[in-house]
């Protein structure tokens, strides 16, 4: 397929639901997850709101207990897995190539495998609750709740299967995102001219390849204690349920550091668009990220501290938790420098960044709190460490995937996003934000455990619970501000130019949005802030000369074939080993049509 | 071959394979050897883990080419592998606590 | 700019990469990097768990008090002989001179497997295919006697749900042996293209070499597991 010079209108010939099931461009993609993930943040705020509903008042009785284990567990598995991950891997589509200057990733089609078999995955996991036995046993699943003899049903069966449905897709997306990054960059773009967005996703692709493994293993184990009769979670036959927490947490901690170094990643990005100056301490942010994902490896037992460990272990483990706050206490004081003496902007996208600093520290101090084994040995099982993870991931993860929204809408969908709608969606976020989670501190200290179904009156818990679910319908509002800005916005023209923010990273030297093949010519990097650097030294990027040959690979619909295979070998664990055998055969079909469909 | 590349003189010749294949051949007839000679636990391992990773070194360097391939590989692979061996250790040391202790008692 | 002079090894058009080194080949190692950490976890539980199991059948030579041999089902009982001491001897169920002739059987296929890369790389596709076949063959083998070894073990009374060396053994060596047989099925669909008109195209000594580092992995693997399974009796 050969494009002549110049911009062809990127979805005029190529629309339909045909062409987004066999689409391979990366940017349709990064729509795809975008969209998918919003939905699936829809369903775990409504799973959260329902929790807390059943929380405001003491002996509630809103829904039953059982309903409600499923909803906490799937409350958090959804916003994990099925919301952040997918919707920063979205960012991470659409901006790895126009980023570092490339057509696409290395991998066409199997960046489309990773999506689509994230959509199965995703409806796998979640079809529990179809059958009114979705998991129940906590996110991270702790033997023995997940035995045959305390959580029959298939309700376990989802999860296990489901998870390793959607632990192939974050392991192919991130082989490919590594490979692209390593790969795939443009002239001049050396490894530390790289924008801080893709180094992160870089530093997060490598940590997800190396932990999703571990993960794979406790999976596989449990799925044979549950159907092929082994002991390894399981005390009676001799197994160790301590194992399962190691092996998961192997994975488990590293995957803390995959839902927040993208947002940190964005919002590097964003704050010094918005202080009109450059990133402070570049080479400093891009060490503390590797230096984050070493450590990351050495952590993980720290969410084991009252298992028992041996004090020499809890020594390490306590030591090394408190050293990473060393390299991200580097990154928030960087960014504090880059916005020092800046000229700034205080649109929706740098309200959210900007917020970002001093409420994603709250998490980190409480977390380094928790590095201390006697102070962790009060806090365990509370809703400190509740309050903890949502001042992390909600005002962490989440605020930083709001603020890439605001800022990249523009060039994603060449329409800019209602300012003061968004700032009504800001204010509203922040206050719900604070309101539903900051009150688990003291709910924390007060003793209230983690995961109760109810609770009595007079235990000091009533006040701060009610205030907590009163700061979730906040959020549910500012949500849907935001849906309502979106319709809005979707329905007037488009009109944006290439760089309406007067940002310095290659994704806005390219129209809005980009052209199918990204670049006419592929630009010539020449600073780490090549639009910057160009603007103040008067250069050009290249022109197109004329006829240029830009090669695009074809549409596939293999990849969704191939998902669509995978998904009935799990269906048939948890159903009858017959749809199993259907399909691998499918799954087997499409490899060996993949591997010989032409790609030019 | 047509493609310069596809067809790159790297790596051995068939004749230095063979004997490769040879040098490994002893080496695990050694191994098994040692593993007959009643040895303690921790005798075994002391001999037994640098043959093993002797083996695994020639099979990586000369059969998988890292050792005239691009050094960028080696990297790519050796990083992985390592941190793959500590958490193996990490994982026995606190997963095997008493299988730990028990092996220090008995050898 | 470090943009390298190498040819990416893709047919026209060669694309430059950044490193210099072929997109798929780096795939590769980076996937065999990440099934690094796979092993060593089922490694790290084989170790773990395969030391606290108390009923036989245990992978060495064990002795058991005489109570723990009387509780025995008859099914393992006949692996343990009452010593008259208040113990009983239970032998080991690792047959090594078995798994040793399969241990060879693998390493050769490593030798027949790079000889068929060079083959590939050298245009020579008789060689190629004839060494093809032949690793396919000593992978076949391979998984034949681990059938063996693994109804062997049935037969004497070692299920999954026996003791913990049972459940950890089987996973372990079940899930290298699956590798094996992808690597079967992935060599087979090699060879079957190269009959094809144009075989595998330009790329041939590409292709196979690609497909060699998986096949080499998988023996890696196995070098480690026999050493740490079968030769150390912890």
């Amino acid at each position: 397929m050969a494009t002549t010079a110049g911009t062809l209108p990127q979805y005029a010939t190529n629309t339909g639901l045909w062409s987004w099931i066999t689409t391979v461009d990366h940017k349709r993609i990064g729509t795809l997850y975008l969209f998918t993930g919003f939905i699936w943040l829809l369903v775990g705020g409504l799973e959260a709101i329902l929790v807390r509903t059943q929380l405001a008042v003491p002996n509630s009785t809103v829904i039953d207990a059982d309903l409600y284990n499923q909803l906490f567990t799937m409350h958090a598995l959804t916003m994990i897995f099925l919301a952040i991950m997918p919707m920063t891997a979205a960012f991470s589509n659409w901006l790895i190539p126009l980023m570092i200057g490339a057509r696409d990733v290395a991998f066409p089609r199997m960046n489309a495998l990773s999506y689509w078999l994230y959509f199965f995955g995703g409806i796998f996991l979640s079809s529990g609750f179809l059958f009114g036995e979705a998991a129940s046993s906590g996110w991270f699943a702790y033997a023995p709740l997940t035995t045959n003899q305390y959580a029959p049903g298939r309700g376990m069966d989802f999860y296990t299967l489901g998870l390793l449905i959607l632990g192939v897709s974050s392991m192919v997306a991130a082989l490919n995102f590594a490979v692209t990054i390593i790969n795939m960059r443009a002239p001049g773009m050396t490894m530390m001219r790289l924008p801080v967005f893709i180094w992160m996703t870089l530093v997060i692709s490598f940590l997800l390849f190396l932990a999703l493994p571990p993960l794979t293993v406790a999976l596989i184990q449990l799925m044979f204690d549950r159907h092929f009769t082994t002991h390894f979670f399981i005390v009676d036959g001799g197994g160790d349920p301590i194992m399962w927490q190691h092996l998961f947490w192997v994975f488990g901690h590293p995957e803390v550091y995959i839902l927040i170094l993208p947002a940190m990643g964005i919002i590097s990005e964003v704050l010094p668009t918005f202080s009109r100056k450059p990133l402070f301490g570049y080479a400093a942010m891009v060490f503390a990220a590797v230096a984050i994902a070493f450590l990351s490896w050495a952590v993980w037992s720290h969410h084991m501290f009252t298992t028992g460990l041996a004090p020499v272990p809890r020594a390490i483990f306590s030591a090394n938790t408190m050293l990473i706050g060393v390299p991200t206490g580097v990154k928030i004081f960087n960014w504090l420098g880059t916005l020092y003496g800046g000229s700034i902007r205080f649109t929706t996208a740098m309200l959210f960044a900007v917020s970002f600093i001093p409420l994603f520290t709250i998490g980190g101090i409480s977390g380094v709190m928790h590095s201390s084994p006697p102070i962790d040995s009060q806090h365990q099982d509370t809703y400190m460490v509740v309050a903890h993870i949502h001042y992390v991931l909600v005002t962490g993860a989440l605020i930083g995937v709001f603020s890439g929204l605001f800022y990249w809408f523009p060039k994603m969908f060449g329409r800019m996003l209602d300012e003061g709608l968004g700032k009504w969606q800001f204010w509203l976020f922040f206050i719900g934000v604070n309101l539903a989670f900051f009150p688990m501190h003291f709910l924390g200290l007060a003793g209230m455990p983690r995961r109760i179904y109810t609770y009595d009156a007079g235990l000091g818990w009533d006040f701060w619970n009610m205030v907590s679910t009163i700061g979730a319908y906040v959020i549910g509002v500012s949500v849907l501000v935001f849906i309502w800005n979106f319709f809005k916005t979707m329905s007037k023209p488009m009109d944006q130019p290439n760089n309406p923010w007067g940002a310095p990273t290659l994704e806005w030297a390219t129209s809005s949005p980009p052209p199918e093949h990204d670049f006419d010519v592929v630009p010539v990097v020449r600073a780490r802030d090549p639009l910057w650097y160009d603007r103040d030294h008067g250069l050009e990027q290249p022109q197109p000369t004329g006829h240029e040959h830009i090669h695009i690979p074809p549409p596939s619909y293999y990849p969704i074939v191939m998902s669509f295979g995978v998904l009935l070998m799990a269906v048939g664990v948890t159903t009858s080993l017959a749809v199993t055998a259907l399909g691998i055969p499918i799954v087997i079909y499409s490899v060996w049509g993949w591997a010989l469909e032409p790609t030019s | 071959m047509a493609h310069g590349h596809s067809g790159e003189a790297h790596g051995l010749n068939p004749r230095q394979y063979v004997i490769v294949f040879v040098v490994l051949t002893v080496v695990t007839i050694i191994e098994l050897a040692i593993s007959y000679t009643g040895l303690g636990k921790v005798g075994l391992m002391v001999a037994l883990f640098p043959l093993s990773a002797l083996k695994f070194g020639i099979v990586v360097a000369l059969f998988m080419h890292l050792r005239f391939d691009s050094p960028f590989f080696t990297k790519m692979f050796v990083g992985p592998l390592v941190l793959a061996s500590l958490v193996l250790l990490a994982l026995i040391g606190l997963g095997g606590y008493d299988a730990a202790r028990s092996l220090l008692a008995s050898s | 700019m470090a943009h390298a002079q190498a040819a990416a090894g893709h047919g026209a058009p060669v694309h430059a990469t950044s490193t210099g080194t072929d997109n798929r080949k780096l795939l590769m190692w980076l996937f065999l990097g990440s099934e690094c950490l796979f092993f060593a976890s089922l490694i790290a539980s084989h170790l773990v768990y395969r030391s606290r199991q108390l009923v036989p059948p245990f992978p060495f030579e064990s002795e058991i008090p005489i109570d723990v041999y009387n509780g025995l089902s008859e099914t393992v009982k006949h692996m343990c002989e009452d010593l008259g001491n208040g113990f009983a001897d239970c032998h080991g169920i690792l047959d090594i001179p078995v798994t040793s002739t399969s241990t060879f059987v693998l390493l050769f296929s490593s030798l027949a497997m790079v000889l068929a890369v060079y083959g590939a790389q050298n245009g020579r596709p008789m060689m190629m295919k004839g060494w093809l076949l032949a690793t396919i063959i000593a992978g076949v083998v391979f998984l034949g006697f681990q059938v063996y070894e693994f109804r062997l073990f049935a037969m004497e009374g070692l299920g999954l749900s026996t003791n913990q060396f049972g459940a950890s053994f089987f996973v372990l060596t079940g899930f290298h042996g699956t590798h094996v047989g992808v690597g079967v099925l992935y060599l087979m669909s090699m060879l079957a293209a190269s009959f094809r008109r144009n075989g595998l195209g330009p790329e041939t000594g590409f292709h196979i070499e690609i497909a060699g580092l998986y096949w080499h992995f998988v023996d890696i693997v196995w070098i480690i597991i026999f050493t740490v399974v079968y030769l150390i009796p912890v």
